[in-house]
């Protein structure tokens, strides 16, 4: 397919690397751009309106143009548009939403450690694991069980969880240097090694329903 | 299922087994809904080898399911749970990792010990994103979102489920908001297309024609629309889904043919 000149199609095609897309199918065939949102519809770039029955990526929760999580967003960036929690540092949006997270929480927890991604939640839990074994003096147990067909994201470690094989860098990388992680550390060694062999026969498809 | 657990863990020797992690329903695998006490058992072998429950709620959490987390619906009990997408409604990125009590001591002791806990990104409850996401779930408390799925459900999962009358399909899957289909070339047996047919595929692209938004994971056809999603909606995404089918019948058959 041949895209207008400088059209915001062409300059997708040119500059723009997709995740989780055939790259030699997006030359061919380009972008569907979405430009705006309503309730539980977005409209293409020529004003289509198409349901959108997977709402994004599992997770617009309340539909495309909520108008208070715009002021909610509006207001804070007026206030504090952005500071860390490092070192003791906090700030009111960070605790009220901790706070609400563990009343929130199905069973008793504790405590609540933020990120920006489900993969870096994921990330955060196995490093959360090791560091509380390692706390307990029980430096060899770190292995993570998953399962076949799992999704716990794309991060180095969290891909390891993942069940896919797709998702896996050793079944795209094919040269054999690259197919091994250079950056291991002894205890994440033994883990990635074993986790990929693990997460097998611990899932069997599940009956269906 | 339990017992392939166990003989694994053994196998890998129960002092090397920190913890299993499940979505309490896969998700992004092709919506696969565990049987009833699957995680029953699962916890029982875990809880033996001092093996952590870690629940991704990464897709379940907030309703999706029926329960405001997948682990009430699949009767999980987590010591680790993570979680993201509708926690902020997804319109700015924030992810949360929650700990329990037990887990959380050895933690603080060690950070204290190692003088601190040597992990943090710069956007750790970045506060925008934080208020957002604070927003979100007063949202859902005020507009009584999970009774609103509560409500809407039923309808949905009958609509999933009718579309097993489908030629197309071989199998409905879904609980709450969540469901998928799967496409096979022979309804008695479940015999599945060749690959290389691309029926879900095929079936995506066609219901883009027809005004509607799903995902294919393979020949499987995945739904999770937005919570607030109506009953009219619903009807409206299944008679588009339906006429999608048809089509993508019609090209199978046609490629079939040639
Ligand atoms: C269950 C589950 N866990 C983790 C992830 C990874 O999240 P992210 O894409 O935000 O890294 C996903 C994403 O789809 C998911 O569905």
């Amino acid at each position: 397919m041949s895209f207008q000149p400088n059209s915001p199609a062409a300059r997708d095609v040119a500059y723009f690397l997709h995740p989780y897309t055939n790259a030699k199918a997006h030359e061919q065939n380009g972008p569907m751009i979405i430009e705006r949102g309503e309730g539980v519809y977005v409209y293409d770039d020529a004003g289509k309106p198409y349901l959108e029955a997977m709402a994004g990526l599992w997770c617009a929760s309340l539909g495309f143009n909520e108008k208070r999580l715009v002021k909610a967003a509006t207001d804070q960036l007026n206030k504090l548009p952005y500071y860390h929690t490092f070192a003791h540092k906090a700030h009111l949006p960070g605790i009220d939403l901790a706070e609400k997270l563990i009343k929130l929480a199905p069973v008793p927890m504790s405590k609540v450690f933020f990120c920006s991604s489900g993969s870096e939640a994921n990330d955060t839990a196995i490093k959360l694991v090791w560091y509380y074994n390692n706390a307990r003096g029980r430096h060899a147990k770190k292995k993570f069980i998953s399962r076949i067909k799992g999704y716990h994201g794309v991060t180095i470690a969290s891909a390891s969880l993942t069940g896919t094989p797709v998702n896996h860098p050793a079944s795209t990388c094919r040269s054999p240097a690259s197919s091994t992680p250079r950056t291991r550390t002894t205890t994440a060694s033994a883990w990635k090694a074993r986790a990929r062999r693990s997460s097998r026969p611990a899932w069997r498809p599940i009956s269906r329903p | 299922m339990a017992a392939d657990l166990e003989a694994m863990i053994l196998e890998e020797g129960p002092e090397t087994v920190a913890a299993f992690i499940a979505e309490p329903i896969q998700g992004a695998g092709g919506v696969i809904v565990p049987p009833k006490t699957y995680f029953a058992k699962i916890q029982a072998v875990l809880k033996k080898y001092d093996v952590l429950m870690v629940a991704d709620e990464v897709i379940c959490g907030f309703g999706r399911t029926g329960n405001f987390w997948g682990s009430e619906t699949v009767g999980i009990k987590p010591d680790i749970l993570t979680c993201a997408k509708a926690l902020s409604a997804s319109y700015l990125p924030i992810s949360a990792v929650m700990i329990s009590e037990d887990v959380y001591q050895p933690i603080a002791q060690a950070s204290a010990d190692l003088g601190v806990l040597g992990h943090g990104y710069t956007y750790s409850a970045h506060p925008v994103c934080a208020a957002v996401a604070l927003e979100t779930l007063k949202i859902y408390e005020e507009r009584d979102l999970l009774g609103h799925v509560r409500a809407v459900s039923p309808h949905f999962e009958k609509r999933l489920h009718a579309l097993i009358d489908h030629p197309l399909i071989g199998e409905t899957r879904g609980v709450g908001l969540i469901g998928a289909v799967e496409i096979v070339a022979d309804k008695a047996t479940k015999k599945p297309f060749d690959p290389k047919a691309g029926a879900g595929a095929l079936v995506y692209k066609a219901a883009a024609e027809h005004g509607l938004i799903v995902r294919s994971i393979g020949d499987n056809i995945a739904f999770t629309p937005p919570l607030i999603i109506t009953e009219s909606q619903i009807d409206e995404l299944f008679d588009k889904m339906s006429l999608a089918l048809d089509d993508g019948l019609a090209a199978l058959k046609k490629a079939q043919a040639a």
